[in-house]
């Protein structure tokens, strides 16, 4: 959230003419593109001023609030298509927040947000509704306690090893580092403290392909592993 | 039917999953398949825990046996949970040099015993370490050197006798986690324009008198999160820089009479937290204090305090403070009443605000009271509350784990009658068990 996109200085002026009573004497209005270059605009000051925007439109909230409209409309959306052609409206802040990949692609401009769909061709319906549902959820809840998030993760990765897998591949294509972190552990944790009967039920792994005599030597010898 | 899903992905991605494992699984993980076999010989980030083979001389040999199967020579973590004593060798020893290198990022090393440090000098020097974890008995006076430019993160234990310059030298440090035996430091000095979060945490580990600190100094101006927990010692004098990026601090202190004189200052230096934990014995330092003056809580969002004599004036005097409050926790550690005994029935120090807290009036969500003991004081000051409340969503209610349900009865009923300012409020009640921290 570090560069800011000359679309947003306009929302900037709209908002102090609209809704409110600039700080700004409006004289000052044309050196209003200087102000926003000085101003070094810091992601801890909008969470502490707790700005929420309702509906699409600019709601004064508190005088500190002129920021919010630096950051241009947070309800402009960005759609993306599955590999089965199936287009999702997401707010564009979510997306870019989560993934690199999709943060890349608006940042240097090569997305018209009036035209263009992202295609996400390795990415079926399903998953990519759920990787949405993910940073989405992520997003809005992130001043949530710690517990309460993770017990969504928790829930959200409640699916079966398919699932998991398209997943994977999804936060791994659209490098969405937080989930693919969570992916990782809810592997690592099928592994963890288990024993290898186990772990090969788990992972289906019905042929080992070790001789007899291996395995039953490797039984023999590290019996608690097993 | 599921397919084997894990078999589709890269070995290398496999290598990283058995990286965040305890090494003895992820050692263990030969034994799942051909294709498995020496999967876990590409690791380069080990955790050895003796906890888990029990016997120094296996632990030894398994350590030897990992370390000399490894494919690469490279190791990017090591983590040694296990006695400084192991053998006749220098096994840890062994292992630390084998680790130390310059891709070495994370270093743990947890030993129980006496270390005479001839390869700690060298972990000082690693360069490329970026986490740092030092818990053991280091007989040696000073570290001679110290060379970390990249380390973020950093943990000493009690009896690690550095040189507290080293925080100074540190330029990237992000994070320290200090335990301390106070007998050891008669000065804190921390340093560090870097710093984001600060554990200081007193450990007693001999039997001395309380020990004394002359001087705490924590100037650390990009602090975010600070905890300070000091069991027994006395401090004499406290300097601290102000904090303006503070988001969660919470102060556990002794009951001393030096630190009444300090304990104000501390909490101005924190002004702009948005949540603050008071422990009972700081709680008890503020009422102490003659002409108690809090500095305006700005931005403070949730306030969790202590008390160990509950006492109303100083709280809504705080509340007065607080101008944004939402949550707030208050924890009564005093003496309780149980069964037939009467309650307090001395006259209630309670004395009726002049106005209303500003924060109880627009911004209280959630209030919280634990170990409630339903006496005088503290009845009335519920009931104020309650009363002027008037968007409080949330009052949960913890009664004592030793009452009995008559008495739980009692007090839910006698709640449920006071006046609610608030329409949308709902009440639940609790049996005090277990801290959620």
């Amino acid at each position: 959230m570090d560069k800011w996109p000359s679309s947003n200085r306009y929302s900037l002026k709209a908002a102090l003419m609209i809704n409110y009573n600039p700080v700004i004497p409006s004289l000052c209005l044309p050196f209003l593109d200087l102000l926003i270059e000085i101003m070094s605009i810091k992601e801890k000051w909008l969470s502490a001023w707790c700005i929420k925007p309702v509906g699409g439109a600019l709601v004064r909230q508190e005088p500190e609030y002129i920021l919010l409209a630096l950051m241009g409309s947070p309800l402009k959306k960005i759609m993306l298509c599955s590999s089965e052609k199936e287009i999702f409206n997401v707010e564009e802040q979510v997306m870019v927040q989560h993934s690199v990949i999709i943060n890349n692609m608006i940042e240097d401009g090569s997305y018209n947000h009036e035209e263009s769909k992202i295609p996400l061709d390795c990415v079926d319906s399903k998953t990519l509704k759920k990787v949405i549902d993910y940073c989405t959820h992520h997003t809005h809840h992130q001043n949530d306690n710690q517990e309460d998030l993770e017990a969504w993760d928790a829930q959200f990765l409640n699916v079966d090893s398919n699932g998991l897998y398209d997943l994977l591949m999804a936060a791994n294509y659209l490098e969405i580092r937080n989930l693919l972190d969570l992916i990782y552990g809810t592997i690592k944790n099928m592994i963890k403290g288990k024993k290898i009967d186990e772990i090969r039920r788990i992972f289906n792994i019905k042929d080992h392909g070790f001789t007899s005599e291996e395995e039953e030597q490797n039984r023999k010898e590290y019996p608690h592993f097993y | 039917m599921d397919t084997d899903i894990i078999s589709s992905l890269p070995n290398s991605l496999l290598c990283h999953i058995l990286s965040f494992l305890p090494t003895i699984d992820a050692v263990g993980t030969s034994f799942l398949s051909c294709r498995w076999r020496h999967l876990w010989k590409d690791l380069q980030a080990f955790d050895f825990d003796t906890q888990r083979i029990g016997n120094n001389e296996r632990f030894v040999s398994f350590v030897d046996t990992v370390l000399s199967q490894r494919r690469f020579s490279d190791i990017r973590k090591l983590r040694l949970i296990c006695g400084a004593h192991l053998d006749s060798g220098n096994a840890v020893g062994r292992w630390v040099r084998a680790a130390l290198g310059p891709c070495l990022q994370e270093m743990d090393l947890l030993l129980y015993g006496d270390v005479s440090s001839n390869y700690v000098d060298e972990i000082f020097t690693c360069a490329s370490l970026v986490s740092l974890t030092l818990v053991a008995n280091l007989v040696l006076n000073n570290i001679s050197s110290v060379h970390l430019p990249l380390l973020k993160n950093l943990s000493l234990g009690p009896d690690v006798p550095v040189d507290l310059n080293l925080i100074s030298a540190c330029p990237a440090l992000e994070y320290l986690y200090f335990i301390f035996d106070a007998s050891f430091y008669p000065n804190i000095h921390l340093l560090s324009p870097s710093l984001k979060r600060l554990r200081l945490i007193e450990a007693r580990e001999r039997d001395f008198d309380d020990p004394i600190i002359t001087e705490i100094q924590i100037d650390a101006p990009n602090l975010e999160y600070l905890r300070i927990y000091l069991e027994e010692s006395c401090v004499r004098t406290l300097v601290i820089s102000d904090f303006p990026n503070m988001m969660e601090a919470s102060i556990d202190i002794a009951p001393k009479a030096e630190h009444v004189d300090w304990v104000p200052k501390l909490l101005q230096a924190l002004s702009k937290t948005k949540k603050l934990a008071l422990g009972g014995f700081t709680t008890q330092c503020l009422v102490k204090a003659p002409n108690l003056h809090f500095p305006e809580f700005r931005y403070l969002r949730q306030l969790r305090i202590c008390f160990r004599s509950f006492n109303s004036g100083v709280l809504i005097k705080l509340l007065c403070c607080c101008p944004k409050l939402q949550v707030l926790k208050i924890d009564n550690n005093g003496v309780q009443y149980f069964g037939d005994q009467t309650p307090r029935t001395e006259p209630s120090s309670w004395t009726q605000p002049a106005s209303v807290p500003n924060c109880v009036r627009s911004h209280l969500n959630i209030l919280e009271f634990r170990r409630y003991p339903d006496s005088l004081e503290e009845r009335e000051f519920l009931a104020y509350i309650l009363q002027n409340a008037l968007v409080l969503k949330t009052f949960i209610i913890y009664t004592n784990i030793g009452s009995f349900e008559k008495e739980k009865e009692h007090i839910l009923n006698e709640i449920s009658v006071l006046p609610r300012g608030s329409s949308i409020c709902q009440v639940e009640e609790f049996t005090y068990g277990k801290w959620r921290l």
